[in-house]
């Protein structure tokens, strides 16, 4: 080469082009390392990674399993209902949309942004609802708007259709799961579907068999770009089941029987407390009616403050179940625990009798009879039929209270019936021991002689006083009460069933119980029974009445002048038929101010009327059995009001006045 | 007719064809990754655009490696390096009017990126700057004045616009040529030592916090406290999904759903990972391990420093772009705006590129001639 100035080696220095070569291959082979560190060894977590990134689960909500009655009648249904909702996604021109959407619908503005501001962490397709439950004209509006409104639309969900109004005890109402709640279920039912906003039965069966009734939600499995839009027209494969498909919740077969239930509501209407029907030969619950009423739909549409509010301030206690929740002294109802108690102990026998003055001493302390007037001679089982006060201090005295409590325990009472529903109490079943531990006093003989006709320190709740009538009627059998008969899946599979179960087992001799029994039917069959009212005819039906006093105060003639907290309550408590039972119905009417044969017999009679005329038709006359109720109805009536001039204080002043002077 | 085809052929003796099959198996790749990045985006727009500019880039190679020969290409870098430098200040000068920060200049229809022309200029003025030599020389960094000043001016001119990354590798590419010239080890240990310990006393006792922040930043743009470190995980999420045999074209979901940033250009190689797997990136490492090969081999065999000193600027320009580019891709360095020279996308840099390999064909074709 001419250009020698030119020449490589002048200038280059060979060996570093080796070097550089050597660093070269170096780089590759460490930056290959990393790749296979990446995509070979780390590879599966990555997948996971990026599964993560771009697939967003959707759930939909599974539909509830419906409630059926015993025999297969609807009683609570879903249908579905409309929401509003804005999917932001499909969002344009926002501000005025939001400001259509908040004219068309009286929606204030920051509502829905507060809406849309509270669901900012979640997907942009996912729908916001921003008005719940629309009537069938804001669809249509929404429908014939829906052109100019992108992004906004009507989306359907499955809830409960709360058609009918009555038993929200029973049923119970729905509500979003609290933080507490959702550990529970979740640890419960192991399949993790509850969280924050869930909807749980709160109450009632929609509680007690949540985990049949919730069914599995379903499960949409989107895929999103890394704005949270939905990309649903793209090509690539999800490479998983896009769907998981939910399943509607187990039906639920109650023991209610949806026409005695019905009967019971219409015979209770007005009144507060609870009504029961119960089969007395097992337990099953056939009607259960806790007043006063609230509206589960109300619960379903979102409360407002206010609502609450109403609900809480009630004097009547609307959210208690009055049936299991509901503790009260059980009056006169009670006589039935003495007189038994009377017998088996020996203190008294069939014959003996007492003569009844009005007014029972002991000490210096006086009690009266609730007739002032007296009943004159009385044995055992004209005390029940006149629920004789004084009767019952005498043998109570001589019983002493450990005795009744003894008795009172073989029933049952002053423990949990084991219903399971609401919020059930056990009441109280007082002692001399019992009064040491919780009024740190010791018993005095006065307590006895207020406890001998269910006054003093004893509370009971209606459950277990049907679970006890049942009892005395079966011959002895204390069931536990029931709800369920069965559950049931999709194809109709039987999932479970509940049977009956023995409690306890009172026994007694059967002469003991005769005379006792005999004494209940008096009650009613009676000319002058004080549960006459209670008569269905063609059935001999025994019953025992209560009234009992919730302070002891100058009886006023005026109930209107007593404030309701002070007025009286009213039981009745009844089995039918008399020779072998089949039901028990128990009716307590809170501060009634009447007594129990006047106010809670005739609903005891109503609820009877129903089950006996479904049980036993052909003791019923033939014909249209509308037309025969009301021909009934009016001749009860009819009866009635004849019955109640010629005893006119009897009825006014009720059965009972146990006043401890 | 027969005259022409024979006047063809000696212009084309000493083509390296190997090599070119290297770099058009390398942009095949590119486009074949572009089409499939496109995805479900259906204007085609972006492919289109990319396959004109490889023709334009291929034109720009056989202006720089056919139409001229080595002796030329030296007489023009100067030229060339005056008008890019012009080109730089014009866009900072236009950076400094829109306030803001400014890397494109439109001409007529097409804009162009100056700073990667400069990347192409840098290395001519380097192998230009030592044709002054006369014999055996061993440089000092007193003798090497001259290319300080010519690498210095077109590095600040790009660092002001700003944009760290290319200047980085312009600076890069010139300290490559150089590195390859004897210079006396004395010299290089003060430079590396010098400009390492002032960093660690800048960082440590000089910059303020906010400052250091801001040099954070400018090294990686995405460092916001939201979403630090967003391009690498993505990055490393479509990467390590890829697996063995990848994903499959256009399956990529990362890239797909735009989970992956810049996902045609600086993150192109991303999408490759995902979709095609580990084999796949075994065989884009393959296809570079070759071309870089093969260019070593160019300069080893060039017949005078200049023409060697292009090809090793050339070797310079695909080994910095493919290191960073992959290094980033891999959560192995910062975010800075690298791109993978002929798989991303991008008109002016491949048209940089392919003159870059036009500029190998000359060395080339220098060789073959003066062989004969």
């Amino acid at each position: 080469m001419a250009e020698n100035r030119f020449r490589t080696e002048t200038l280059i220095d060979p060996k570093r082009i080796y070097v550089a070569i050597v660093a070269f291959v170096f780089i590759v082979v460490s930056l290959t390392g990393r790749l296979w560190y990446l995509q070979i060894l780390k590879g599966k977590d990555f997948s996971i990674a990026s599964e993560r990134n771009r697939v967003r689960e959707v759930t939909r909500p599974a539909p509830r399993g419906l409630i059926y009655d015993r025999n297969g009648s609807l009683m609570l249904s879903n249908r579905p209902f409309f929401d509003l909702v804005v999917i932001p996604q499909y969002l344009q021109n926002r501000e005025q949309t939001l400001k259509i959407v908040s004219e068309l619908f009286s929606i204030p503005l920051e509502q829905i942004e507060k809406r849309l501001t509270e669901s900012a962490g979640v997907p942009h397709f996912v729908p916001v609802r921003i008005k719940r439950n629309l009537t069938l004209h804001e669809v249509a509006m929404m429908e014939s708007n829906k052109f100019f409104l992108p992004g906004v639309d009507v989306d359907t969900a499955p809830r409960r259709d709360y058609q009918r109004s009555d038993s929200a005890h029973l049923f119970g109402y729905l509500g979003e799961v609290t933080n507490r709640e959702l550990d529970n279920l979740n640890n419960m039912s192991r399949d993790y579907q509850y969280r924050v906003g869930s909807i749980i039965g709160k109450m009632g069966v929609e509680k007690k068999y949540e985990n049949n009734l919730r069914g599995l939600e379903g499960k949409d499995f989107l895929q999103v770009d890394a704005f949270g839009r939905l990309q649903s027209a793209s090509t690539m494969d999800l490479g998983l089941s896009s769907r998981k498909n939910g399943q509607r919740g187990y039906d639920i077969f109650l023991t209610i029987d949806d026409d005695i239930q019905r009967a019971a509501v219409e015979a209770f209407r007005n009144k507060n407390g609870a009504v029961i029907a119960m089969n007395a030969q097992t337990g099953e619950i056939l009607a259960y009616v806790s007043h006063p009423n609230f509206s589960l739909s109300m619960y379903q549409d979102g409360l407002t403050g206010e609502d609450w509010q109403l609900l809480q301030t009630n004097p009547f206690k609307p959210l208690l179940d009055k049936a299991t929740g509901g503790a009260y002294p059980p009056g006169s109802v009670f006589k039935i625990i003495t007189a038994l108690a009377a017998l088996e102990e020996g203190v008294t026998n069939p014959n003996r009798t007492y003569s009844c003055n009005g007014v029972f001493s002991l000490g210096n302390g006086k009690w009266r009879c609730w007739k002032k007037t007296g009943h004159g001679v009385v044995n055992l089982r004209r005390s029940l039929e006149q629920s004789c006060d004084v009767y019952y201090y005498q043998v109570g005295n001589l019983l002493g209270v450990d005795r009744i409590a003894k008795w009172s325990r073989a029933f049952g009472l002053g423990e949990k019936t084991g219903l399971d529903l609401n919020m059930e109490v056990t009441g109280i079943v007082p002692s001399t021991e019992w009064k040491l531990q919780t009024k740190g006093a010791p018993w005095q003989s006065g307590d006895t002689i207020n406890v001998s006709i269910g006054q003093g320190y004893n509370l009971m709740t209606p459950i277990q006083i049907a679970a006890m009538m049942a009892a005395v009627g079966n011959g002895g059998k204390v069931f536990r009460p029931y709800l369920l008969k069965k559950i049931v899946d999709a194809s109709g599979k039987i999932v479970a069933e509940e049977k009956q179960l023995l409690r306890r087992r009172v026994t007694f001799k059967p002469e003991n119980m005769a005379i006792v029994k005999g004494g209940l039917e008096d009650v009613v069959m009676a000319p002058s029974g004080t549960g006459r009212r209670s008569q269905v005819p063609g059935f001999v039906i025994a019953g025992k009445t209560g009234t009992a006093q919730t302070a002891a105060l100058k009886r006023t003639k005026d109930v209107e002048e007593v404030s309701f907290q002070q007025r009286d309550h009213a039981w009745f408590a009844a089995y039918a038929p008399a020779e072998n039972p089949e039901i028990a119905v128990v009716a307590l009417s809170e501060f009634d101010g009447g007594g129990g044969g006047a106010q809670a017999a005739p609903i005891v009679q109503q609820v009877l009327d129903a089950y006996l005329r479904k049980a036993h038709p052909e003791k019923f006359p033939v014909g249209k059995s509308n037309q025969n109720l009301a021909e009934r109805k009016t001749k009860i009536g009819a009866q009635a009001p004849a019955q109640e001039e010629v005893e006119s204080e009897n009825e006014a002043d009720s059965d009972d006045e146990p006043a401890g002077d | 007719m027969l005259l022409f085809w024979q006047l063809l052929k000696d212009r084309f003796r000493g083509t390296p064809w190997s090599l070119l099959a290297t770099v058009y198996l390398l942009v095949a790749i590119g486009l074949f990754n572009m089409y499939s990045a496109s995805g479900a985006d259906v204007s085609p727009g972006r492919f289109n655009d990319q396959f004109q500019w490889v023709l334009l880039g291929t034109l720009g190679m056989v202006f720089w490696g056919v139409m001229l020969d080595v002796r030329t290409i030296e007489r023009l870098s100067v030229f060339s390096y005056i008008i890019v430098c012009a080109l730089l200040l014009a866009v900072d000068i236009s950076g400094q009017i829109a306030k803001g920060s400014q890397r494109w200049l439109s001409l007529g229809p097409v804009r162009i990126q100056p700073s990667e022309l400069a990347k192409f200029v840098i290395i001519l003025i380097t192998a230009r700057s030592f044709t002054f030599v006369k014999g055996v020389h061993e440089f000092t960094l007193l003798t090497l004045w001259r290319q300080i000043v010519v690498v210095g001016i077109p590095f600040l001119l790009v660092l002001v616009q700003p944009d760290l990354g290319t200047s980085g590798l312009v600076l890069l590419i010139a300290c490559f040529q150089i590195a390859f010239v004897r210079i006396n080890w004395t010299s290089i240990a003060i430079v590396v030592f010098s400009s390492l310990s002032l960093s660690v006393i800048a960082w440590n006792f000089v910059l303020y916090d906010y400052q250091k922040l801001r040099v954070l930043n400018f090294l990686n743009p995405m460092r916001d406290p939201k979403g630090a470190g967003y391009h690498s995980i993505q990055s490393m999420i479509a990467v390590g999904s890829g697996g063995v045999w990848g994903r499959g074209f256009q399956q990529g979901t990362q890239s797909q759903l735009s989970f992956l940033p810049e996902r045609h250009t600086d993150f192109a190689f991303s999408v490759w990972a995902e979709e095609q797997g580990f084999v796949g990136c075994v065989v884009v490492f393959g296809l570079y391990l070759l071309l870089l090969l093969q260019i070593f081999q160019v300069a080893e065999k060039a017949r005078d420093s200049f023409s060697a000193l292009l090809a090793l600027g050339v070797a310079g320009f695909f080994l910095f772009h493919f290191f960073i580019n992959v290094a980033m891709v891999l959560g192995f360095f910062p975010v800075v705006g690298v791109p993978l020279s002929l798989v991303s996308y991008g008109g002016s840099h491949m048209l940089t590129v392919l003159s870059c390999v036009g500029l190998l064909i000359a060395v080339e074709r220098r060789r073959a001639l003066s062989a004969t």
